[in-house]
Order: C-alpha cells, then structure tokens, then sequence
C-alpha cells in the first residue's frame, strides 16, 4: 500500500469520525437516533438517500457488468432508477405517515398486533443481513485487492467504523456519511465520464463503435449476462418491486418532516442516482474498451474492478504517479461507499431489534426514553458484531447469490406485506404472517435450487426467483387474510389508518 | 373501541373532501405506475424474446436495447417530475381540505366533531381556497 493511498483513508476517517463526534452530540433521544430527529431538508434526505442506495454493488458492480457483458449491465443499472417509483408513488408517503422508526411500525399501526410485528421484524432482519453480508464481504475482497490489505483486516475495520458511527451518531452521522459518500461518488462519476467523453469527442456512438468494433456486435446485444429468456423479467421485477421493501432505505423517509418533503427528497434521489447509474454504462464501455475485458477478467473480484482499472489508465497506467493516485483514490471511495451503506443497513437492523422487538413486543412499550436509547446502542453493537463473524465467514463463499436473495427476499417477503397493509381492507394479521412465511420459503428455497447456488444442474431455472416468489408471496398474505373471517372492528380501523396515510393526519405514533 | 369511534372512521373516510384526494391521487398514480414499470417491464421481456430486435442498428453501432435504456431514463425522470409537481400543487391542498373536514386530531382519527362535519368542509373550502389563490 502507497503512503498516498494510506493518506487518503486517513483523511476520509478522520472526516467521517469528526462527524461522528458532532452527530454525537446532538443523539440524545430515540427520534434523534433512528431519524435524525425528523427534520432533514429534501435536498439533505435525497443526498442520504442517494448515498444509501448507490452501494459498491452498483459503483463497481454495475461499471463491470457493463465492461463484461454489455447491454445486460445497462439493464441491471437503470433497474435501479425504476424502482423508485414505485417507491414515490405508492409506498414512501403513506410509510412516512403511519410508521414512526422502522417497517414493522406501520404494519403494527395497521395491525394493532405484536404477531404482525414480529412478523414484518423478521422480513426486515433477514433481508438487511442478506444485504450486509455480502457488503462486508465486498469490501473484504476489494480493499485486499486494491490496496493490499488482508481480507480479515478490512471485515474487522468496516464493522468497528460502523458500530462506532451508529453507537455513538445514529441516524445524523450516518445520513453525513451517506450524503459525504453521495457527493464524492458523483464527483468521481462526473471526472471519469467527462474525461471518456473527451476522449470520444463527447460523442457517444464514437463510443459504441469502438467497443462494437473491437468485440463484435455481439457484445452489445442482450443475453450474454441474463442467459434465461425469463431472467430479465424476473430481475426487472425484483428491482422495481422489492427495493419498496428494503428497510434501510424506506426508514430514511421517517428522517424528514412530512410526506410532502418526503416526495421532494425522492426527485433528488431520482436525479443523483440516475445519472450515476447511467454513467456506469459509460464507464463500464469505456473499461472495457481501454483496459480490456481479459484484463478486466483477470484482475479477480468477478468485473468489479473495471472503474479502478480504468481509472488507473486514464491516470497515465500501472506505475506511473497520474495512475497511482486516481487508483488511491477511487479505492478510498469504494471504502466510503460501503460504510455509508453498511451503517444504513445497521440503523435498520437496530431499530428491528431494539425498538421493535424489545420496546414494544417484549416491553409492551413500557420503556424510559434513555432505557431505549441505551438498548439501541447495544443492538447495534450487536448487530456490528454479528456482521463482522458472518462477513468473516463468507471469505471465499460466492456471496453474489446474497446480493440477490436480499432483494428477492424483499420483492417477496416484505413489498406484498407493506402494500397490502397500506392498501387493502380486508387484510389482517394472519395475512402479514402468511406473506412473509411463504414469500421468505419460497424465495430462499428457490434460489437455493437456482443456477446461482447449484450451477449447471439447477432445478430451477432462474438466478433470481422473483418471478415466482413474489407472486407466492402476495398468494401467502391473501389466502392467509381470507382464512379469517372478516372482522368489521379491524376493517374500520382501516379506514383511520387510510386516511391518516394519506393526509398525515397527526404524522407520528 | 367503542360503536361511536367505528362509525366515526367510517365517517372519515367517506367523507367528499378526503374522497376527492384518494380520487386525484389514483388518477395520477395509475397511469404514472402503468407507463413507467410498464415500459421496463417491456424491456425487459423483450430483452429476453426479441434479442435480435433489440440488437438492431438505431444509429452505428447503438443499438435498439440501449436507446430504449437511455429512453428509459429520460421516461422514468419526467413521469417522477410530473407527479411530484401534481403532488405539491394538488395533493397537499386536498388533505388539507380533508384534515379539515374531518375535524382531525390525535392519534385514531378521534374527530369527536363528525357531526360538524358540514361546517368544517365550509372552513375546508375556505382553506382550498386561499392555497389555490397562493399558488
């Protein structure tokens, strides 16, 4: 490892604890810890927003699918984007009127039952550990890769930084995390694009000509990533579906005053992360003309490293001084990217644990606001702890299977569950337990059958199995609602859950 | 929960003031939902069945399928614009009107003043009025 790179990752620690210890300060109640005290700008909330959702998986993800695969990895990205409006439209208002700290408070509201609770609680848990994991993991492998330090090294750093940002500065220093994050992302995105664009005469089929003409129209058709003719459909319905059922992204919304606010800081989201996500098609195009997809290939990390390898060539290349500080400095911002994300993950997984399961199922919310305080702190010293064993323990497993059954479990186990709370009256209790239980079996048991976990002698032919786990899903939370009689003090209660959704009526619990 | 809070929630929601929001809301929201999941959902199928249609030339080598991905972009950004800016013109002002209406406070909806609901939608139509005359 370079002094240079050594410096940077000081730097951006240094920036990131003093703003720890600033967001400290001002973490004195529960409001303050899982929602920023609710009083975030909608600029401020889309750029935390945009931080929390831009992971390593689609700074690097995305730019190597694209260099590796073409058009398959374009389609991936602008999935992304998509999914937010579903999000805008019928999820983040309602949520942010109805909930108060986490997923599991609006169907509690809707419920009025600690079974529904803890049923959404476990949708939360397990597809918020499916997303850690592989973001520990992540950032074992790419940080051993681009600077060298070993693997273990890097899972033990990662999850001491998260459990220090989140135990001591909650949500406020992890929104400054994520907005931190969203703005250097962007910068580095807009460099490099700019730059490539210079290159090709800012003319993008100059771009496209080259890459088609050094590999083949081939390269740039559809099919050379998503081999099954359904893969796209089902990978296009997880993404648009199942980021509305992603906690540590729908519990940002609870950090702004009300749902207008709320609306606005999704139109930033949409505009930060949307250009980023269409900059990685560019980027990845760009990698795989200059570098090379053998190069690429044969770097390890599976493509991830198509943005470093093409910012090291743009610098002037291997060993020279240009190459060698735009790799230093793209490394530190992967690094940025995943603590921003990780201590997201770990705001959501927290408040699951200690507002949900032990102020309000076990306590029946009979808790001081300093004992709930300090039961946060410890979950998420908890869950730091479990992400750093689990992270360990994924060294050498594929964990790209992971990346997709968090967002499968999500499509599957929690959307049907939210929307059907939020939508429709006659749903009850057992209907939420039914659609988590059948939504969370089916879309773990398929994609454990699946081409990702069993190869070639998959049982089921699809990598990702939304196509058929979240139509279960929403099939295990209707016949699980309409097992029960109908139940006319519950229906009604509907209608002031209804109407508080939408108007705001006395926003939180 | 006692007969007359169940008959008061009912009240709210059918309530015309609150009927006109839900009404404005699903006008925008369905077709906003329908065209823009609806054009991914095409291609992604498309992606999958008409591989060659989607390798076809637009313009050199910039094919079908990446247009219709850029065109995506540009589509997902306008339908997210217009709907916000419906929601802040229109949406707002309605669930104001309802809020007032139904004489709202607290935590279930407890408007003990349903049977004012009348007079409030008089006050309703006041406030519709005065954020319309802002905006």
């Amino acid at each position: 490892m370079t002094l240079l790179t050594f410096a940077i990752f000081l730097l951006i620690l240094a920036m990131t604890l003093a703003i720890t210890y600033w967001a400290a300060r001002r973490t004195n109640t529960t409001s303050e810890f899982y929602a920023a005290g609710g009083d975030l700008s909608a600029a401020q909330n889309g750029f935390a927003l945009a931080g929390d959702w831009m992971s390593a998986a689609a700074f690097l993800g995305f730019t190597g699918l694209a260099a590796l695969y073409g058009m398959d990895g374009s389609l991936y990205a602008v999935g992304a984007l998509v999914a937010f409006l579903p999000i805008l439209i019928i999820i983040a208002e309602p949520l942010r009127n109805t909930g108060k700290y986490t997923v599991a408070d609006v169907i509690a509201y809707r419920m009025q039952s600690s079974h529904a609770r803890m049923a959404s609680v476990v949708g939360s848990i397990v597809v918020n550990i499916a997303y850690l994991v592989p973001q520990m993991a992540g950032a074992g492998v790419l940080i051993k890769l681009l600077v060298g330090i070993p693997y273990t090294v890097s899972v033990v750093v990662v999850g001491a930084l998260m459990i220090v940002y989140v135990a001591f500065g909650g949500m406020i220093a992890t929104t400054w995390v994520q907005i931190i994050k969203a703005v250097l992302l962007m910068v580095t995105g807009a460099i490099l694009v700019i730059w490539i664009g210079a290159l090709f005469g800012f003319n993008l089929s100059e771009l496209f000509g080259a890459v088609g003409s050094q590999y083949g129209s081939d390269f740039l058709s559809p099919g050379n990533y998503l081999t099954h003719p359904l893969d796209p459909i089902s990978l296009a319905l997880s993404f648009a579906l199942g980021t509305a059922g992603l906690p540590h992204v729908l519990i940002r919304f609870y950090t702004v005053k009300n749902a207008k606010v709320a609306r606005n800081s999704i139109i930033w989201l949409m505009f930060l992360a949307g250009a980023f996500f269409m900059m990685t098609t560019i980027i990845g195009l760009a990698a795989a003309h200059f570098v090379g997809r053998d190069a690429i290939l044969a770097s390890g990390g599976g493509g991830n490293l198509a943005l470093p390898l093409l910012a090291e060539h743009l610098g002037g290349g291997p060993g020279t001084i240009g190459g060698t500080i735009f790799l230093a400095f793209v490394a530190a911002i992967a690094f940025t990217t995943i603590l921003a994300v990780v201590a997201g993950l770990t705001v959501a997984t927290s408040g699951a644990i200690a507002h949900d399961v032990y102020v309000n199922v076990i306590k029946r919310g009979a808790v001081t606001e300093k004992q709930q305080l300090r039961v946060a702190r410890w979950s998420t010293v908890a869950v730091g702890a479990t992400a750093i064993a689990l992270g360990l323990l994924a060294q050498g497993v594929n964990v790209a299977v992971l990346v997709i059954l968090a967002i499968a479990v999500a499509a599957s186990a929690n959307f049907p569950v939210i929307a059907l709370s939020l939508f429709w009256r006659r749903f009850n209790t057992w209907g939420v337990v039914g659609g988590v239980a059948v939504g969370l079996a089916s879309s773990v048991g398929l994609a454990a059958v699946g081409p990702a976990v069993m190869g070639p002698e998959a049982i089921f032919p699809l990598v990702n199995p939304t196509l058929l786990s979240m139509p279960l899903g929403f099939a295990g939370a209707i016949v699980g609602a309409l097992l029960r009689p109908r139940d006319k003090t519950a229906e009604e209660r509907f209608d002031a859950v209804f109407f508080r959704a939408h108007t705001g009526a006395e926003s939180r619990l | 929960m006692s007969h007359h809070d169940r008959s008061t929630s009912r009240l709210i929601a059918e309530e015309p003031a609150f009927r006109r929001l839900v009404r404005a809301k699903r006008r925008s929201a369905v077709p906003a939902l329908v065209v823009g999941v609806g054009f991914y959902i095409a291609i992604s199928l498309m992606a999958g069945y008409a591989p060659s249609f989607m390798s076809a030339s637009v313009s050199g080598a910039v094919n079908v399928g990446y247009a219709l991905i850029f065109a995506m972009y540009v589509l997902t950004w306008t339908i997210a614009v217009i709907y916000v800016r419906r929601a802040n013109r229109t949406f707002d002002r309605l669930a104001a009107a309802a809020l007032a209406a139904g004489g709202v406070g607290g935590d279930d909806a407890k408007a003990g003043a349903v049977g004012d609901a009348r007079d409030a939608s008089a006050t309703a139509g006041t406030i519709g009025a005065i954020s319309e005359a802002k905006a």
